[in-house]
């Protein structure tokens, strides 16, 4: 995630929340405070600089700050003025209090001890900002996965994982070794080196239905192949309807800015399953033009299903 | 750039330590970096109070003083800078941290960093012990919310550019009156001033930046507001009962709320508000998935299917 840029505010704002940091974690290695601060040794030790320079009127040693970091390790001492940590702003109360909604919808529901402790500390945050704030968020994924993935991901050890691939609907057990964590489209995915396929694959978290660090794997679920197609089809569509809901659907809302209903587009994907079922699943508002095959596939499945209405 | 570092922090110290209003000539005087001629250490120090100002730091003035009239004085209250959570337990600062880190990699990245820095410097030792293994992720892509957080705690209008069911442009005005995630999108909630009627939209469309409306009057929050409710399908919702083949249609299988075994396949009980979202779904799911009823939706799906039979003629 790129940074804001660094102006002489967001830096002042910095120095101003370090105090009260140092302050109750005093002794603390430059190393370990760089790092909870998300910047370098260099940048912090800039600030401790800067830190060293500031305190009440006056400005002689004895109203000065006093800090000690030349050996590696930082105390601040004549700093009680600034000592207590900054009110939080608005923003952050709020972006606390989904946070702390999302951590509600994470827990298990006998945990009534510590959904006590989420009721009394909304309302203190509530009572920060003089009214209570109508906010509401369900994890997207299960966190005991999520924790589960990230720690295989710490530790550089093998996760089981039971995943749901959508293209073809179907339940795979899959032994990953997570490489990463990626965001895309507001989405979350682990990256990791897939034993089944014998690469790299992307596994979208909330498609993944179970996970365990246990080393039993189902030698038989195991040793079933999967079919990796990596080849890409292109396809044609023309919208008839519900336009925004269709774009939605095949993924190209974001790059069509002015499209009049009823223009072709051209799309490609990885699945040509993908395709029948998203064009089928848009109900008669999206016809494929090309190609050819895959548009006869289509026919055909409308034709057979409603067969299977028009009997009943 | 230091120098004007060292004098926000200057300044912010002198009025945090101050019993009394300090006047302007005294700040003038006494805090380090203030320079020049008169004129131009009024607009520093106009621009640092702005400056603080944005930082949420609250600077009161008065205190003029009897014997120099017409001179301001400015302070700062150490029970308005200061965090203010009272006692605050081991677990409840590991819960608040959980709360903070799930923004982490979000746009909203540096602000939750920051939170987090606040609450660690309480002094009190987060108790995680207590906690189970969770780690809940806020998936928040690029949507930037600083305006729309703004705009929520003050409770000000915004106006923005949204995208209508049809993909045309719509300039929207909105007194926002919370915001909520599920499955990975986010929606804002609020009164929608041109309709004069709550409205919910979904923040992936909107265009562009989201603006406070300037010399907007704050708005008040429905005292009946109940945002789950808002967020819940408007109308009575509907069951549906259809058979799915074993191992299949996972998506379906999240929503059922009953599932009975039939043989080959499982009979789903799903509810839904939306016809034309249920009818979507089960053709998706192609011969994997059948529909017993209700007449509506197969009636629907009758109809879809001569069109997609028709189109592809």
């Amino acid at each position: 995630m790129p940074k804001p840029p660094l102006t002489p505010l967001t830096r002042a704002a910095r120095l101003l929340d370090l105090v009260p940091f140092l302050s109750s974690h005093q002794g603390i290695s430059l190393q370990e405070l760089a790092k909870q601060f998300g910047i370098s040794e260099k940048e912090i030790t800039q600030d401790l600089t800067t830190l060293w320079m500031c305190g009440l009127p006056g400005y002689t040693p004895l109203e000065l700050m006093d800090l000690s970091f030349d050996s590696g390790f930082v105390s601040i001492s004549n700093a009680q003025t600034l000592a207590k940590p900054r009110n939080l702003t608005s923003s952050e109360i709020i972006a606390l209090l989904l946070g702390l909604d999302l951590v509600r919808g994470s827990l298990a529901p006998d945990r009534t001890d510590l959904i006590s402790e989420l009721d009394s500390l909304a309302h203190l945050l509530s009572a920060q900002i003089g009214f209570t704030v109508p906010v509401s968020a369900l994890p997207e994924s299960n966190s005991e996965i999520r924790s589960i993935i990230d720690k295989s991901l710490q530790s550089n050890i093998r996760t089981v994982i039971k995943y749901h691939s959508l293209y073809n609907d179907e339940i795979s057990t899959r032994t990953i070794t997570p490489v990463q964590w990626r965001y895309e489209n507001s989405h979350e995915y682990i990256f990791a080196f897939c034993e089944k396929a014998r690469a790299l694959r992307t596994f979208r978290v909330d498609r993944i239905i179970s996970a365990t660090t246990d080393a039993v794997v189902d030698k038989l679920e195991e040793s079933a192949q999967i079919k990796t197609s990596a080849e890409k089809v292109f396809y044609t569509i023309k919208i008839h309807g519900r336009l925004r809901t269709c774009l939605e659907r095949f993924g190209v809302v974001k790059i069509i800015r002015d499209l009049d209903l009823g223009k072709e587009l051209e799309i490609s994907a990885y699945s040509p399953e993908w395709v029948r079922r998203s064009v089928m699943g848009s109900s008669g508002c999206v016809e494929l033009r090309q190609p050819q095959d895959l548009r006869h596939q289509i026919r055909q499945r409308a034709e057979s299903a409603l067969r299977r209405y028009e009997v009943g | 750039m230091s120098r004007k570092i060292e004098r926000l922090v200057n300044l912010t110290i002198a009025l945090l330590a101050t019993k009394r209003y300090l006047t302007k000539s005294e700040i003038f005087r006494s805090i380090d970096g203030y320079e020049g001629n008169v004129e131009s250490k009024e607009r520093m120090f106009e621009r640092d109070k702005d400056d603080l100002r944005n930082l949420g730091i609250e600077i009161e003035v008065g205190g003029f003083d009897p014997l120099f009239e017409d001179e301001a004085g400015y302070r700062i209250r150490p029970e308005h800078y200061q965090l203010q959570l009272g006692e605050i337990s081991g677990v409840q600062l590991a819960l608040l941290s959980l709360a903070a880190e799930a923004w982490r990699g979000a746009a909203m990245d540096v602000l939750a960093q920051s939170a987090i820095l606040k609450l660690q410097s309480i002094g009190v030792q987060s108790d995680l012990d207590c906690l189970p293994a969770i780690s809940p992720r806020i998936s928040a892509g690029e949507i930037d919310f600083s305006i729309i957080f703004q705009s929520i705690a003050q409770r000000k209008t915004i106006t923005f550019d949204y995208l209508s069911d049809s993909m045309l442009v719509q300039k929207r005005t909105l007194n926002p009156y919370g915001v909520a995630t599920r499955s990975g999108h986010w929606y804002l909630i609020g009164l929608d001033l041109d309709k004069a009627q709550e409205r919910t939209f979904r923040l992936d469309r909107v265009r562009d930046e989201i603006t406070l409306l300037k010399k907007s009057e704050e708005y008040e929050i429905p005292a009946g507001f109940d945002i789950e409710k808002s967020l819940g399908q408007t109308g009575a919702q509907e069951l549906a009962v259809i058979d799915v083949r074993k191992g299949k249609a996972q998506i379906l299988r999240q929503l059922a709320l009953e599932i009975a075994d039939n043989n080959e396949w499982d009979r789903l009980t799903i509810p839904f508000s939306d016809l034309s979202t249920i009818v979507d779904l089960i053709l998706w799911h192609g011969d994997d998935v059948f529909l017993i009823e209700p007449k509506s939706i197969k009636l629907a799906i009758i109809e879809a299917l001569r069109v997609i039979v028709k189109l592809h003629a």
